[in-house]
């Protein structure tokens, strides 16, 4: 089979790079396994001999404690026998020459050493001596635990800055990945909204995802052109090729610097209706590029990442911390905080007594505020840091997926509790912090007059509304192209909420992909939405189109929309409708 | 001097410990072999294994019982037999 010259996916995030790649797989038995640049071996073994090294260290310190408590001289023998093993040439010598021959990093070598150990194993007829495999076992996964650590930050390998290459990033894996030495992604797996692709987003690294057999077409080292606008990937390509890329690259990030002074102007219609253009962010240290794309505060904060970076649950005084500093930067703008919603794909590893749990269909299972109610322990933490916080600045605490109004009346009667246990302790906060529910679940749309009434504002989160409505798993590759925003079944459960809240006199915001897109956003703006929340880099666009409407043509919009039957039907009056009043952009060349 | 080219000692020796060679005999074997200047090779109905790799030499499944060959080869390869014998008698070690 010849590999093709360019293969073709879904573009997660716009932008263009030339580089070179790097393959991270994963393994069934879960050890990544990745090529490595022909310079980079050496520094590979030096890795994995320090692992081994510090082991047998460790070993040594242990076997002299016990010498000096105990004459248990069968324990002192299985620690001798774990320092012979971590010494192997078996071990040692097997992992390293593989490392060499193959150029594959030591997880990858190791493992396969295991597996070869293993088998020889296997075919001992003694079940004594066979079971001695255990100790083997032992000493091989604490070997994997010291690589783990040391390849916490395995970005800080590469010797220049590189495209990644895996099936599919998990939260963590994208979390871990905010470097320098990072230029874009690309991955087998996922779709437009995929969190490798909200990732990519919002650092602004471009990354086309959905190529199916991107991990098997590229190796480790191979320059490749990355196409984040078009959603292509070029391997192999010509001199030439790349020049034009690079080129065609630059009149795009024209275009942005075009863009750059809207960042200060008002985010109103000709006529003056205002529409606030919020940001959606995972980590405080995105808060630079808020202020730098002119975000009027934060419409989306999702605070997972302070419970999946450690192996334990942060400290009430360090969320608070956390929630105080942001909501002080931007003050009097509010800071919308979404209490954790785990679960699914992003489950951290402490909660449910370490057990994992199996899900035959997690979307619908027990994630997002479910989880949270299970055990509250979590949420009754978050919640207490929020109330901390509270006074210092403009707080929304913002609830997910609430489907029921007996789910939301649970969440207030913990957020009840912590406010006494504040106010006995007499730790000041804000009794009347406005709280919010994300609008997301198609029960929560056909209940949203009941809900309006007993909450402060709304949060329409698109990407889980169309997976939920249109029964579209929104990273299922097979399906992903019936991911359609503009259904008009979708526009009218948006247009519903936005009628229910406007009629309990609350705030309606938007906070999924549909707000960062300009077509999709030109929509919700006629729809009445009073905020739409995206990745900070797409508000300058968003405003540029608000800023050269009228309310009244916006509205217009809207009506004629809801009208349709299909989106089709949709996409054909908003392509006349953008080549009219935006010829510059929309027209026909 | 090249060990290989060294003419090889080699004999025959039955394992009697209880259990076989298992973890705590086959750490033994490595450890006097670490402190002679020797290489030692165990061989098992003609599978060689290296006595300094505690991997290696378990991985053969010695049971008690168990007929074994062994080469050494070195400039202390004479002092092994006797220990290697004290270790398989069962009495030094499990």
């Amino acid at each position: 089979m010849t590999t093709p010259s360019t293969l073709y996916g879904i573009s997660g995030s716009q932008g263009i790079v030339v580089a070179r790649v790097v393959v991270l797989n994963r393994q069934a038995d879960q050890s990544i396994c990745y090529q490595l640049a022909p310079e980079l071996v050496e520094t590979e073994v030096d890795r994995f001999q320090d692992a081994l090294n510090e082991i047998e260290q460790e070993l040594i310190e242990l076997r002299n404690q016990f010498e000096e408590d105990l004459s248990d001289t069968e324990t002192l023998t299985i620690i001798d026998s774990h320092i012979l093993m971590v010494k192997d040439k078996m071990i040692r010598a097997g992992t390293i020459d593989l490392i060499r021959q193959k150029r594959i990093n030591a997880e990858w070598a190791l493992a396969r050493v295991l597996e070869h150990i293993k088998k020889k194993f296997d075919h001992i007829r003694d079940p004594y001596i066979r079971d001695r495999f255990a100790d083997v076992k032992y000493v091989v996964d604490r070997i994997f635990a010291h690589l783990g650590d040391r390849n916490r930050n395995f970005s800080a390998n590469f010797s220049e800055p590189v495209i990644v290459v895996s099936d599919d990033f998990s939260p963590e894996d994208t979390l871990r990945m905010q470097s320098e030495k990072i230029l874009g992604f690309l991955t087998d797996k996922g779709g437009i909204t995929s969190h490798t692709a909200i990732v990519a987003r919002s650092l602004g690294l471009p990354a086309v995802v959905g190529l199916k057999n991107v991990t098997s077409c590229c190796r480790t080292g191979d320059t490749v052109i990355l196409d984040g606008y078009s959603g292509r990937v070029y391997l192999a390509p010509t001199r030439d090729q790349q020049k034009q890329y690079l080129k065609y690259d630059r009149q795009h990030r024209a275009f942005s610097e075009e863009l750059a002074w809207q960042i200060h102007l008002a985010s109103e219609t000709v006529d003056g209706l205002r529409v606030r253009l919020s940001a959606n962010i995972e980590i405080v240290d995105e808060v630079q590029t808020v202020f730098q794309y002119g975000a009027q505060g934060i419409g989306l904060f999702r605070t997972e990442f302070e419970f999946l970076k450690d192996d334990h649950p942060p400290s009430e005084d360090t969320l608070t911390t956390v929630y105080q500093d942001l909501l002080a930067m931007f003050s009097p703008e509010p800071v919308t905080i979404r209490t954790l919603d785990m679960g699914g794909d992003k489950a951290a590893s402490y909660i449910n007594g370490h057990q994992p749990i199996f899900e035959r269909n997690p979307a619908l299972g027990l994630r997002s505020i479910r989880l949270s109610l299970r055990d509250p322990t979590l949420l009754t933490l978050q919640l207490r840091a929020l109330l901390r916080a509270s006074l210092h600045g403009r707080l929304r605490i913002l609830l997910p997926m609430i489907s029921s109004l007996s789910e939301l009346q649970r969440v207030r009667e913990h957020l009840n509790k912590s406010m006494e246990e504040l106010y006995r302790k007499g730790i000041p906060f804000n009794p009347k912090v406005e709280i919010g529910i994300m609008i997301e679940v198609p029960s929560a749309v056909i209940l949203a007059d009941t809900l309006a009434a007993e909450v402060d504002f709304f949060s329409i989160g698109t990407n889980d509304l169309i997976q939920y409505s249109l029964a579209i798993d929104r990273s299922n590759e097979y399906v992903a192209q019936m991911y359609e925003p503009l259904h008009p079944a979708v526009l009218r459960m948006i247009r519903q909420t936005v009628v229910a809240g406007h009629n309990q006199g609350i705030e309606v915001a938007l906070c999924g992909e549909m707000a960062g897109d300009v077509v999709t956003a030109m929509v919700l703006l006629g729809l009445g939405l009073d905020e739409l929340s995206m990745r900070p880099s797409a508000i300058p666009h968003v405003k540029k189109m608000l800023r050269s409407s009228t309310a009244s043509q916006l509205s217009d919009l809207g009506s004629q929309i809801l009208e349709l039957r299909d989106a089709g039907e949709i996409r054909n009056l908003l392509h006349n409708y953008l080549a009219k009043y935006y010829p510059d952009e929309f027209g026909e060349a | 001097m090249n060990r290989k080219t060294t003419p090889a000692l080699t004999w025959e020796s039955r394992v009697n410990n209880p259990k076989g060679i298992h973890c705590r005999v086959a750490t033994r074997l490595a450890e006097i072999v670490a402190n002679h200047d020797a290489e030692v090779r165990i061989i098992n109905q003609g599978e060689p294994a290296d006595c300094s790799s505690i991997l290696d030499v378990l991985s053969l499944g010695l049971a008690q019982g168990s007929l074994v060959g062994f080469t050494a080869h070195g400039p202390e390869a004479d002092k092994i037999p006797v220990e290697i014998e004290r270790l398989f008698s069962g009495f030094d070690a499990g």
